[in-house]
């Protein structure tokens, strides 16, 4: 058990030296020169001498592995550059942005992951009622469904048509709530959206492993044996059935972490996905290979999370 | 005489397979919604190739006049105007084009990856199974949307890279699933059968295997589709996807952002024929999945 915890932890290792050669290289093949764009965004002009001393001083001329090595070595100890656009050191203007995006995807995970298990664990157990038929339509439906485009129906209903609640961004600069309900207000839009999209995968796969445990011998038994439906269920069916779906946490961070990106500039949400977006459009290189190795970190996690919670639940592998 | 036997042994697969093509059309066919999204996508991809005959009005013409901008669906403008006065209707046939034809490419070439890449690591086995797998691990655990955006940023966006990102982005799934069919069937009597008549371990992938993985390939490159048009749909829709002239579903989706308030149509048809499409290719994929399951066969 503990030789597979740790081949999954070195496993982790490779990813990201994988992700930082990705985003590396994919900054330096990229036109535009970003010397140009740090004087032009300062000085009205640069003379070429200027524009060569900068380069020398922020080491661009030498050859790019010293220059990839430079950059890791500086990653490692947490130095993640200046941006272009601010100046400001990346890892600082990343360290304000994540409590938005943390919140945000946090409170999506479990809302997601709970809503899910439990209407997946409801329609397996009255398959083929009413429920759910529903359930399996929605399911399918919200597989379906561009989650921007829900987005944008959710704020023209209930922010232009009905104006219940606000378009974006995480507070208002004036209102009469007290902030709490201010903030509450500003989640409700943005969490919904994030949600769906993985509450989904949460929902097929808790009803089909649900349905599997439930033609189990096990379950015949412990129902021949007279204990309550309600026991058989949750005790017998349900927990055995987690097994299989604890592998969906690591898919389930993989993708709030890619819908942030998008909800996030959508809604005009003060964290690290709308950064990503807009250092993107600006080719801030330093911030964009700031938020992916970021964003890369979020989903290994997430995996390892995945991997050791099936360890942990499955007592196949806890006990060899 | 070598000819003859191996052409009547020839017809005899045939019509073998003929008839399991035959049962599992009939078993789609009784899968009603699975019937319903196939006609749905046929109607949608003949509507699509035949835009410039059927579309009413010139997706590029622009009417400034009042009257002309911005008008809400009517039996005149189907799907309404936009703030240049093109019909929305006309704009969504031409749309239809690009996001199909970007759907089926981008899913192609996932397919062809991810078989090769998958067959590969099956066949030869060892080192190279253990890479192939391992590369596959890692792709799956990089922020891959982001990086999609970033190279459209860098590449100056157009139809042919939107197609190549997500083609060069999506074939993991695949190469697992093909893997995992091709790992199960190296065990198979027939494939034994084939070793012992000394036939190249190349030869009973391609010939013996292969076939019998198409179903797992046909299914998934149908769900490929689906996740294709909406990757790209997400793309032009921040505008890192098709670009002007040229007009997805996508980028009419970035351009009625701007007219939430006035102009909500021009968010809504866009949006709905992305979701049906996308809904038809996942029924008929589940649909396929259940036809072509030789399980069933009895």
């Amino acid at each position: 058990m503990y030789r597979l915890i740790l081949r999954r932890f070195l496993l982790a290792i490779p990813t990201l030296f994988v992700v930082s050669f990705l985003s590396f290289g994919i900054m330096k093949a990229a036109p535009g020169d970003p010397v140009r764009m740090y004087v032009a965004g300062g000085m009205s002009k640069g003379s070429v001498e200027d524009i060569e001393r900068i380069r020398h001083n922020l080491g661009l001329d030498r050859p790019i592995y010293v220059q990839y090595i430079a950059w890791l070595r500086n990653t490692l100890r947490g130095d993640l550059g200046y941006s272009l656009a601010t100046r400001r050191p990346v890892a600082q203007i990343i360290a304000e942005k994540l409590p938005a995006s943390i919140s945000l995807m946090g409170i999506s995970f479990l809302l997601s992951m709970t809503i899910g298990i439990g209407i997946g664990v409801l329609s397996a157990a009255k398959q083929y009622s009413l429920f759910d038929y529903v359930v399996t339509v929605l399911a399918f439906l919200g597989n379906s469904l561009p989650a921007f485009w829900i987005a944008l129906m959710l704020i023209w209903l209930f922010s232009v048509r009905l104006g219940w609640l606000p378009t974006g961004h995480m507070s208002s600069y004036e209102t009469t709530d007290s902030p709490i309900l201010d903030y509450a207000k500003h989640y409700v839009l943005p969490v919904t959206t994030l949600s769906l999209v993985s509450l989904v995968s949460w929902v097929r796969y808790q009803r089909a492993s649900m349905l599997e445990s439930l033609q189990q011998d096990y379950v015949r038994t412990a129902r021949a044996k007279g204990l309550a439906e309600r026991v058989v269920l949750i005790r017998h069916a349900w927990r055995n059935s987690l097994v299989p779906i604890v592998t969906l946490i690591g898919f389930s961070v993989a993708n709030l972490v890619g819908g942030s990106y998008i909800i996030e500039t959508i809604f005009s949400w003060p964290g690290m996905g709308q950064l990503g977006f807009d250092a993107l459009l600006k080719r801030d290189y330093p911030v964009m290979m700031g938020v992916t190795l970021l964003s890369a970190i979020f989903i290994i996690f997430g995996n390892l999370l995945a991997d050791l919670t099936y360890i942990l639940v499955n007592p196949q592998i806890r006990e060899s | 005489m070598e000819t003859t036997r191996s052409q009547s042994s020839y017809f005899v697969l045939r019509s073998a397979q003929q008839s399991l093509l035959k049962l599992s059309w009939l078993r789609f066919r009784r899968n009603r919604l699975a019937i319903i999204s196939l006609s749905l996508l046929v109607l949608m991809s003949a509507a699509a190739l035949l835009a410039p005959q059927i579309a009413p009005y010139d997706p590029n013409a622009i009417d400034l006049t009042p009257e002309g901008i911005l008008q809400p669906p009517s039996s005149q403008h189907l799907f309404g105007t936009d703030e240049l006065g093109r019909d929305a209707f006309s704009r969504a046939l031409f749309g239809a084009r690009i996001s199909l034809s970007v759907g089926f490419i981008a899913s192609g070439m996932a397919i062809v990856v991810g078989v090769l890449v998958g067959a590969t690591a099956a066949v030869a086995g060892g080192w190279v199974d253990n890479l192939l797998m391992r590369l596959v691990d890692i792709l799956l655990s990089v922020p891959l949307f982001f990086l999609i955006m970033i190279s459209q940023t860098i590449m100056t966006p157009s139809i042919f890279t939107v197609m190549a990102i997500i083609g060069a982005t999506s074939w993991m799934d695949v190469a697992r699933l093909v893997r995992g069919d091709f790992l199960s069937l190296q065990s198979a009597d027939y494939v034994t059968a084939a070793v012992v008549t000394g036939a190249t371990r190349t030869r009973i992938a391609r010939r013996h295997i292969l076939p019998n993985v198409a179903n797992t390939i046909i299914v998934a490159a149908t769900l490929r589709v689906a996740q294709a048009i909406l990757t790209e749909s997400a793309l032009s829709f921040v505008g890192l996807g098709v670009q002007p002239p040229d007009a997805s579903w996508g980028s009419m989706l970035q351009k009625g952002l701007t007219r939430l308030l006035d102009a909500p149509w021009l968010v809504w048809f866009p949006g709905i024929l992305i979701s049906i499409t996308v809904l038809a290719f996942n029924f008929v994929g589940d649909g396929l999945r259940d036809a072509l399951d030789p399980r069933q066969l009895a």
